[in-house]
Order: structure tokens, then sequence, then C-alpha cells
């Protein structure tokens, strides 16, 4: 049996379903958070007699008529595949708007079941639905649910499958000029109706609520975006030089620099093992996997706090206030969802992209979502914040400071270079503040630590032992004395020219960065590996073996290499499917790296000529790029214009 | 010699085992950072 949930954006749909299979989904308070179906069997608890059960959770819409590629998922899954059983999640808060959708669904002859959502919302109003007016009006069954705490939650399963089993068809609504060209107008007349006669509203909807009063300042024209940068800079300052960066360094220094180590050293040389096996395991694996997981608790408390933050609705008003301010650069607030998400992982990011529906606005965001530093790039901003900056909370906090002015400057570029016109309108609906659940913040918390552990022993893992092997051998696969005579050094010493305008000398750093565009924390990991073969030097500490290759303006230009350089393959895999055409992903690929590169050149050149008074070596290189560079820009810009003259564009 | 030689097995075995994990979530278009990355499909192209 195969019953699919679906209903509005933010009616609590996939809160519902990880709720009845167990699954850890992705879920926020705010609309657009799914963009593609997700299965699963139900919960044992949900199904006693162990039947087979298929729960679809479907991306939110408000009609049969999508506007968006996740709507157009909705839309095609429900009339091609023909579930069983549709769960419709009405937010119990807004029954007027979620209703229209509804009746669209009892006309498809389906078994329906409506779960009236939110109710802890609704009673905590005062408000009333009458549970058996609406399902007589609508001719369904209708079973109050919160999904957040479960509650109702059995009875609505039991009687879903209770419909699948009967496989009676749902019968239509009938209402007054059903069948005329106005349809719309007379459904939501219909719907208008029904939830006159079934809903008793104790609150004044013209009363100003305690949510309106919070968001007179929180998403106040002015002060909307101080308070913004003001909550960020504390929960990434806390998350990585607080409480996070505290427990990392004592992770790092202690569990994975001295007891690991020694234990497997000890257990190893005790049983025998020979010296190169033993080094490939504990200095290659161990050292490399050790030297990311040792963010794990940096990693848990930031999502900890982002999770407190999205939960109590702030997160939703963050893209009424950056509306304003991106609309200016050919954006919108609906640009903002992608970047958040990002903000955990820049694959779901660029996929939430898929909301929006203007295609250049669309294009723009996927190209710009990625610098967002993700969960990945944080040990990168942690291990360099703490070697070079230590004891200064401003570095962590510093990134996404620079990754919102990069996505700010790089709009405004790519609307030049492009001839673009934005058509788009931004309508969100905001949830009503909340206490925050910690459940909630907890269970995200743990699937994010439990994705990075995911990632840090299976493809960090592997990449560790191809690394160590690489900078251990030659290529005859004779092991090497001198590491300069390495398989890796090679390949490194391939790229680093590129990177010398920039201050980084060394094959180890292009290496690294190399090795990173496999995945981010490999940049953290690989460094572990190399460095722990030629320095007694700890790896995380102030002054430690890193101090070797960078003065801290380098460092600062080396973290901002690779953060915003093109992210990771998997990323980059989600780019190209988001952009459905080669030609714009080489585009936005390229955009990224030449955005990074220059970067990095400005801070580097520019930085040690104020911090040193002398010029960073590959001054004179530096110099030649960016006047190339200027006039490519120039060049592109003016053919964009005339192009966009020709046509009769703004830009 | 035979230390080594299990030591190695067994470290190999564990390699060869995440190796299949990383590539199979390659195939199968599945995101490396686990459960709370959707697995990846075209969205419809829309021009």
């Amino acid at each position: 049996m195969k019953i699919a949930l679906t209903g509005n954006p933010n009616s609590g749909k996939t809160t519902l379903f990880n709720a009845i299979t167990g699954k850890a989904e992705v879920a926020g308070n705010w609309p657009g958070v799914t963009v593609e179906k997700k299965e699963a069997d139900l919960k044992k608890k949900y199904n006693p007699k162990g039947i087979n059960v298929r729960v679809v959770d479907l991306p939110g819409t408000y009609s049969f008529s999508p506007y968006t590629g996740e709507e157009a998922i909705t839309r095609d899954f429900i009339l091609g595949e023909e579930p069983d059983v549709i769960i419709n999640i009405v937010d119990g808060a807004n029954v007027s708007r979620s209703l229209f959708f509804t009746t669209q669904l009892l006309e498809l002859g389906i078994p329906i079941i409506i779960a009236l959502n939110k109710s802890d919302i609704l009673s905590k109003r005062g408000d009333v639905v009458d549970k058996n007016a609406l399902s007589k009006a609508l001719n369904c069954k209708v079973v109050a649910t919160t999904a957040t705490s479960e509650d109702g939650l059995i009875n609505l399963i039991s009687e879903a499958v209770k419909l699948g089993k009967e496989k009676k068809p749902q019968i239509a609504p009938d209402f007054a000029g059903k069948d005329s060209e106005d349809s719309d107008r007379a459904r939501q007349r219909f719907v208008d109706g029904i939830v006159e006669k079934c809903q008793v509203k104790k609150r004044d909807s013209s009363k100003i609520t305690f949510s309106d009063k919070v968001d007179r300042v929180v998403a106040h024209k002015w002060l909307g975006l101080p308070i913004f940068f003001a909550i960020m800079w504390a929960v990434f300052s806390f998350s990585i030089e607080g409480l996070g960066g505290y427990l990392s360094g004592y992770f790092n220094d202690v569990v994975f620099g001295e007891i690991v180590p020694s234990v497997a050293n000890g257990f190893l040389e005790g049983m025998g093992v020979n010296p190169l096996l033993q080094a490939l395991i504990v200095d290659g694996a161990i050292g490399g996997v050790g030297a990311v997981v040792g963010f794990l608790p940096l990693i848990m408390v930031l999502f900890f706090c982002l999770s407190l933050l999205e939960d109590c609705g702030y997160m939703a008003r963050v893209a009424v206030v950056m509306d304003r301010f991106f609309k200016k650069i050919g954006l919108s607030g609906k640009s903002i969802i992608p970047m958040i998400v990002g903000s955990g992982c820049a694959i779901p990011g660029v996929m939430a992209t898929r909301t929006i529906e203007d295609v250049n606005e669309r294009r723009m965001t996927t190209i710009l979502t990625p610098f967002v530093p993700c969960g990945a790039k944080l040990p990168i901003i942690a291990l360099f914040a703490a070697v070079f900056f230590p004891e200064k909370n401003w570095v962590g906090p510093s990134m996404y400071v620079i990754a919102i002015t990069m996505i700010v400057i790089g709009g405004l570029l790519l609307k030049k270079i492009f001839v673009w016109e934005n058509t788009s309108q931004f309508i969100i609906e905001l949830p009503e503040y909340k206490i925050p659940s910690l459940k909630y913040a907890f269970l995200q918390m743990i699937d994010k630590a439990k994705s990075f552990i995911y990632k840090a022993t299976t493809i960090i893992l592997v990449c560790n032992t191809l690394v160590w092997f690489a900078q251990a051998y030659s290529w005859t696969l004779s092991p090497v004395e001198d590491q300069s005579l390495s398989i890796l050094a090679s390949i490194g010493s391939v790229i680093a020219p590129i990177l010398i305008p920039l201050g980084f000398v060394g094959w180890q750093l292009s290496a690294a960065a190399l090795t990173g565009f496999i995945a981010k924390e490999n940049v953290v990991a690989t460094f572990a590996v190399i460095l722990v073969a030629t320095s007694e030097e700890s790896l995380h500490l102030p002054g430690g073996a890193l101090a070797q290759f960078f003065t801290p303006v380098t460092a600062f230009a080396y973290l901002v290499f690779n953060l915003f350089t093109p992210p990771c393959f998997a990323a980059i895999g989600a780019m190209n499917s988001e952009m459905g055409s080669k030609k714009w992903l080489f585009r936005g690929l390229a955009f990224q790296f030449g955005v990074g590169y220059i970067l990095a050149m400005i801070v580097t050149q520019v930085g040690t000529l104020i911090a040193y008074k002398t010029p960073a070596v590959g001054f004179v290189p530096a110099i030649v790029i960016a006047v190339a560079m200027a006039i490519y820009i120039t060049t592109v810009i003016r053919k964009a214009e005339s192009e966009r003259h020709k046509i009769g564009v703004e830009a | 010699m035979l230390v080594n030689i299990i030591a190695g097995l067994i470290f190999g075995g564990i390699l060869i085992f995440v190796s299949k994990k990383a590539w199979d979530d390659i195939r199968k278009n599945k995101c490396s950072c686990g459960s709370s990355c959707p697995g990846k499909k075209k969205s419809g192209k829309r021009q």
C-alpha cells in the first residue's frame, strides 16, 4: 500500500513523515524545505500488524498548477502514480488557505484523509475547528494531529490504512461555478463557506500578536540586517571560538593528538607490525580521519544553535530581511533559503534552488550558494583560526561576513556580465514565533554529527590512505625518504605555480587544495597526513607545523581560496543537475574559481603590503593577472551592455 | 610476517569496504554526507 503525504508548504509534512517512519529527513520551520519526494516504510509503532505500507513525503504545493520544479514533482506523482491513500496535511493554523488544494485533491477519486495538523497552535490561540462539520462538508475523515509531539498520529495512520484497504473512491465536492471559466474563484468561495461554518476564531485577526510585535523589530527595514549579523556573529563565534572550539581543541590535541595515536601505535608495535604498515594505519588512516573528526564538537554546537534559531521561526524572517537587498542584485528573498540550507551542506542548498521559478535567479543562486561556508569547510576555518589567530574570535564569523559580501558583489557582477532580467516576486508565509524544541535541535545535531562521521569514515578515510601512500612512495612504487620525491609532490608541483601569485609556495599547499575538491575536509586531513611525516609539531596548535608555509596574511588568503573556489565534486554534481546545462555549469565553476582566486590574491598582496610593508611572493604575476582580469571583465560587461541595449533590457 | 599479513588484510578489508560504500554513494547518486542530503535527481529542466 502506498500512502502519499501532501499539503501546503510548511504544513508539517516532513515532521509527520519523520515521526511515522523514524527517518530524519530535513524539516524546517519555513516553506520550501522539501524539494523532492522521499519514501520510507512505516515505523513498527504505527504498523503493529506489519502490513506492507510505503509512505511518500511530497514537496508542498498550494494547488495543482505548479509554478516551481518541486511543485511539479507533487502533481506528477499524484496524477501519475496514483497512491492508494492520500493524507492531506492541513495546517490547522491556516485552514482557509490549505483547503483550496484539499478540494482539488478530493476531485481525483483517490481515498483521502485529512490530518488537521498543528492542533497545539490552534488550541493555544483558542481557535476551534469543528472536525465533524469539516468532515461532513468535505466527505472525508478528519483527524486532529500535532506532528511534533506525535499526538493523533496512531489514529491517523490506522484510519489511512483502513481507507487503503477499503479502496472506496473519494466523492468529489460539488460547488457552484466548478466548471465555469472562473473556477478558482468559485473554489475559493466554496472553501470560505466551509471555513465560516467549521472554524470559530477566538482571536481577532486584526489584533497585533506577539509575533507581529517582534517582527516590527527583527524584520525591520533598517534594524533587520544588523540584528541578523549580530545573531549570526554570536552563533558562529560561540561555535567556532567558544564552546565548540574549546571542545574541538581538546579532541584534536588530546584525544586524536595523543591518546588515540599512542594507543594505536602501542597496540601495533606490541603485535610486531611492520613500521611502514603501522605508519599507514596510524599516520595515514587514523591521523587523517582524526584530524577531521576532532572538529565534530564544533559542528554539533553550531548546528544545535542554528536548529534552535530555525525552529523558533527566526530564519524565515531572514528571507524577508534580505529580500530588499537581494532584489537590488537580481535575486530575491527566495534565494536566501538555499543559502541558509547550504550552511549545512552545499548539496541540499543547491537543490533547494529549484523552488525559484525565475530561471536567471535560479542560476545565479546556484552559482552563489556554495559561497556560504558549509559544514565541511568548518574544520578548515577552525584549524587556521586556531593556528594563526589564537585568542581572536573574529576569524570564524568573518568568513560568513565575507561570504555574504561576495554573494552581493558576485550577484552584481553576474547581473552585469549576463543579460538577465529579474522577473520574480517574493512572497513567504512567516510562521509564528515559538519556543524552540530542544528535542528537534538535538535530533538535527545528531543527524549532522552522524553525517559528518559517515563522511570522515568513508570518502575521507579512502582519500587519506591514498594521500599517505602518494606522499610515502615514488612513481616507481618504492618508499621515499624525501617527501619531495613522492607521487604527491610531483602532482602538487604541477599545480603549485598557479598558486604563486596568491603567495602560496609549496607543493603541499596545492596538494591539500586539490584533495579539497573531493571533499573540503580533505584539506585538513591532507595537511595532517603530510605534516605528521615531516614535523614533530602539532598541527592544531598556534605556531604549529602549518606555520612554516604561511604568514597570518597568506593563511587568511588560503582560507579564502578554499572557501570560495568551486565546492566539492558532489556539490558540483548537484549544480549540474539544477543548472540543467553543461554550458552554465562551466560558466558557474569558472566564475567561482575566478572569485576565489582573485579574492585570495587580493588578500595576500594587499594584506602583505599593509601588514609587512613589503610585497608578497608572486607580486609581479599578481599585478599582470589583476590587469588582465580587469580588462576581461570590462570587455565582457561592455559586450553585455550593448546586447542589453539592443534587446531593451535594463541592467 | 603472519602478523603483518593479518594486519594488512584487516586494514585492506576495511579500506575495500569503505571504498565500496563511497563508490556506491557516488553511483547511486547519493551525496557523501549521509541522511541530511536527499538523493540527487534531475530537476525539471525549465528555461
